[in-house]
């Protein structure tokens, strides 16, 4: 101020009514940002809280695969167990049977019973004790019957019968 | 501040208007100037009738309205016309010391050696009439433009009278700088001459007094003898001499109506006045006008050199001047300063 009595007044550079259309665009702005903000937020809650289910959705799935392994597991072990017992039944019953073969004048000293092959040691008064009461059922039995006859000093025979099953074991039959 | 910032960035880049309006015999004077980086653009000028209360009309209002539409900052500025404004050098008393209520008045210095006051009632008041086109800049006081007039002339002293059509402001200067201002408003004084039935006893009765003022500069009394003009017609008819041994058209001096006269009369008293007043300082009283110069806006009234050359016993020159550009220039020199 150098000659004037008073200031000059502010100047602006935009006019009034442009400045009420800035106004207005900020204020409109202010607004997006702030409704843009609020959804982010809730967005971002929503993501945090997606994760949070999908985080307990996959311990959930693997506690699930586990829990169906375990019943898997354990149906297949009941399935063993039940073709186990089932097994040991037939196994039982085919020494039961095989026992009843067994005449009463030859003794059994070891019996050997495996998957195809059942190897029985013992005792006869002779071989055609052994070949008259016990090979014929033994050969109705096995496909395939191989005895060996050992003479022992009181005149009886030692015998070791190995008894071959080809389509199976013998106790499933 | 941060407008002014981007005020200061952008004035480079953007149009600029700088516009002067100030009032005069119920008539708005407005000029403007449209720059953009110290190149003019467009200029212009009008002269608007101002209301019945000397408020700015709806036309003037429209035609700022479209000068507004072209320009990104404007600087309204105006000069102050009222009675309440003065100037005070240096050498005299503070203001407070002459009667003037520090609080109520706003002063500049522009100069060292002088200060010029206004009341704040009078800034309050142009504010107000300038708040109807978005308020105004810049006030300057007419010793503003007329040190602009002085500006490069080296004259040792001489006089500058600018007329317009209600006001005269005069202002001496003495080697380089103002030495003396004063200015008057015509329609006031018509108004005083017109109360007073006596006017032509109370100019003899002034006359009077000069003469006795004058004894006391015996220079002065040398060159100026105000009883050629206590009596009008007196006047009248010398001037209407003068006129006939030059042109000899009587019609001119025929046209002068009473009210022309009148006008004519407090001028000159106005004018004479303040030539003693000048020269009652002592600093200047042996240094003699040596040039006047008489600036009109519109016509030049040969009277007043008549004036003159009986007075101060010298020609003057006349000038024609345009406010209204002048104080788009201060204007300009206001925001270079700001700058």
């Amino acid at each position: 101020m150098l000659n004037s009595f008073i200031a000059p007044r502010k100047k602006h550079i935009f006019r009034t009514d442009t400045k009420m259309w800035i106004g207005f665009v900020i204020v409109l702005l202010f607004f997006y940002i702030i409704i843009e903000a609020l959804f982010s937020i809730i967005a971002i809650k929503h993501n945090y809280k997606e994760k949070g289910y999908i985080e307990e959705k996959t311990k959930l799935d693997a506690k699930s695969y586990i829990l169906e392994e375990k019943i898997r597991l354990a149906k297949s072990q009941e399935a063993l167990s039940k073709a186990v017992f089932a097994k040991n039944i037939n196994i039982a019953q085919s020494i039961k049977d095989l026992f009843a073969l067994i005449p009463e004048s030859i003794y059994l000293n070891r019996v050997n019973i495996q998957k195809q092959k059942v190897t029985i040691k013992g005792h006869t008064p002779s071989k055609e004790v052994f070949n008259q009461f016990l090979l014929p059922p033994l050969k109705s039995t096995f496909e395939k019957t191989i005895v060996y006859f050992y003479p022992l000093k009181n005149g009886w025979f030692s015998f070791d019968v190995e008894c071959f099953s080809k389509n199976g074991e013998f106790y499933d039959r | 501040m941060l407008s002014k910032i981007i005020e200061k960035l952008t004035m480079k880049f953007v149009k600029v208007g700088h516009i002067s309006i100030y009032l005069d015999a119920d008539k708005f004077y407005l000029s403007y100037e449209i720059v953009r980086n110290k190149n003019v653009l467009e200029t212009g000028s009008r002269i608007f009738d101002a209301l019945d209360d000397k408020k700015i009309s709806q036309l003037m209002r429209g035609f700022l309205e479209q000068i507004y539409e072209k320009i990104t900052y404007a600087y309204v500025s105006t000069f102050s016309l009222s009675e309440k404004q003065g100037i005070i050098f240096s050498s005299e008393d503070p203001i407070y010391e002459v009667g003037l209520n520090p609080m109520s008045i706003a002063t500049i210095n522009p100069k060292k050696h002088y200060e010029i006051f206004l009341s704040k009632k009078e800034i309050s008041g142009i504010q107000k009439l300038f708040g109807s086109i978005y308020g105004v800049d810049y006030i300057f006081p007419f010793e503003s433009i007329m040190e602009n007039l002085y500006k490069n002339r080296q004259d040792t002293a001489s006089a500058h009278i600018v007329m317009l059509k209600d006001y005269v402001f005069l202002s001496i200067f003495f080697e380089q700088s103002l030495a003396f201002s004063a200015h008057f408003v015509f329609a006031q004084e018509e108004k005083l001459i017109m109360e007073n039935e006596e006017l032509s006893l109370e100019a003899e009765e002034d006359a009077q007094d000069d003469i006795s003022l004058d004894d006391e500069f015996g220079d002065l009394d040398k060159v100026v003898d105000f009883g050629d003009i206590d009596n009008l017609d007196d006047f009248v008819a010398e001037e209407d001499e003068t006129q006939e041994g030059d042109s000899g058209s009587e019609e001119i001096v025929n046209m002068q109506n009473e009210d022309e006269i009148k006008r004519d009369l407090v001028l000159f008293d106005f004018l004479k006045k303040s030539f003693n007043a000048y020269y009652k300082n002592n600093e200047y009283r042996s240094d003699f006008i040596v040039d006047v110069c008489i600036y009109e806006t519109l016509e030049i009234n040969s009277a007043i050199q008549h004036f003159i050359k009986e007075t101060l016993a010298i020609d003057s020159k006349k000038e024609t001047i345009k406010v209204g550009s002048m104080l788009c220039e201060l204007s300009k020199s206001e925001v270079n300063y700001a700058k």
